[in-house]
């Protein structure tokens, strides 16, 4: 099987203009995961994740296939509500315990206090 | 190019794009905190098609220098990334040999080098039927101090 690489500054579009290749390989998702947070949490899609760990009503521990470059990279996560007909959308946050957000691996709260459905995070930043 | 030459974060996307994911049964339990209620461990579907494949994945010993800089004083961010993108990768793995890849990996040195040390096990690899459902049960787990540890590994 053959791999191929291109080696681009910028991508054109037919019509709607450049963008510099930087941008998009800036702004991209490094990581991400959708899963189902209910009785043993299942994985249902990713990108660099090697795996989830389930570590408390809500809070979950991802960890990453290829490291981040630094800790200082930007995690985002929603999830379904927890009341069924609810028009809100869970919140999430980072768990303030020690080493809770390394390079390697981080520790949300995806659903505070319940067990999401349906829930997912994504991480910008840099790669090591 | 081979795959090997492309760096990671690319061949996860190639694998992304071409391996099937594959859902292991297996989950690994372990005890982290004795604050906390166990914890479990649940293998990433593309993850075990990139490790099955082989030719993706890096040695974990990888990760344990990555980790080692992590925990040096000062650290600010990775200057040995390149051991992530160049160490040659581990051929095509088992399911087994996968999980035993990622209990490496992704759980704490101290619990896995130890997990049969102490009064009783700390870490358990089981099938996922075997785990309770409910969330009830979850923050009340613990591993059970019963447990045949030959049985468990």
């Amino acid at each position: 099987m053959a791999y191929g690489k291109i080696v681009a500054d910028q991508i054109q579009h037919s019509s709607e203009g450049t963008v510099g290749t930087q941008y998009v390989v800036s702004g991209s998702a490094k990581a991400w995961v959708n899963f189902n947070g209910t009785g043993t949490p299942a994985i249902n899609n990713s990108n660099n994740v090697s795996t989830l760990t389930d570590t408390a009503t809500g809070q979950q521990t991802f960890a990453f296939t290829n490291a981040m470059n630094d800790a200082n990279y930007a995690p985002s996560g929603i999830s379904t509500a927890n009341v069924s007909g609810d028009a809100n959308i869970g919140a999430s946050g980072i768990n303030n315990a020690p080493h809770s957000k390394t390079t390697s691996q981080i520790r949300m709260h995806i659903g505070e206090g319940y067990d999401p459905a349906d829930a997912a995070t994504t991480i910008h930043g840099d790669l090591a | 190019m081979e795959l090997k030459e492309f760096k990671l974060f690319d061949r996860l996307c190639w694998a992304k794009e071409n391996l099937e994911p594959y859902q292991s049964d297996y989950r690994v339990v372990f005890e982290d905190n004795v604050d906390e209620p166990a914890k479990v461990l649940v293998p990433d579907p593309n993850w075990m098609a990139c490790a099955m494949h082989g030719g993706i994945l890096p040695p974990v010993w990888v990760y344990h220098e990555l980790e080692k800089d992590e925990k040096t004083p000062g650290f600010k961010k990775h200057t040995r990334g390149y051991l992530l993108h160049e160490t040659e990768p581990m051929p095509p793995m088992s399911e087994e040999e996968a999980i035993e890849y990622l209990i490496m990996k992704d759980i704490p040195n101290h619990i896995w080098r130890t997990w049969n040390e102490g009064n009783k096990p700390k870490m358990v690899i089981c099938k996922k039927e075997q785990l309770p459902q409910t969330r009830e049960w979850r923050n009340a787990w613990k591993i059970d101090p019963n447990i045949n540890s030959k049985e468990a590994a």
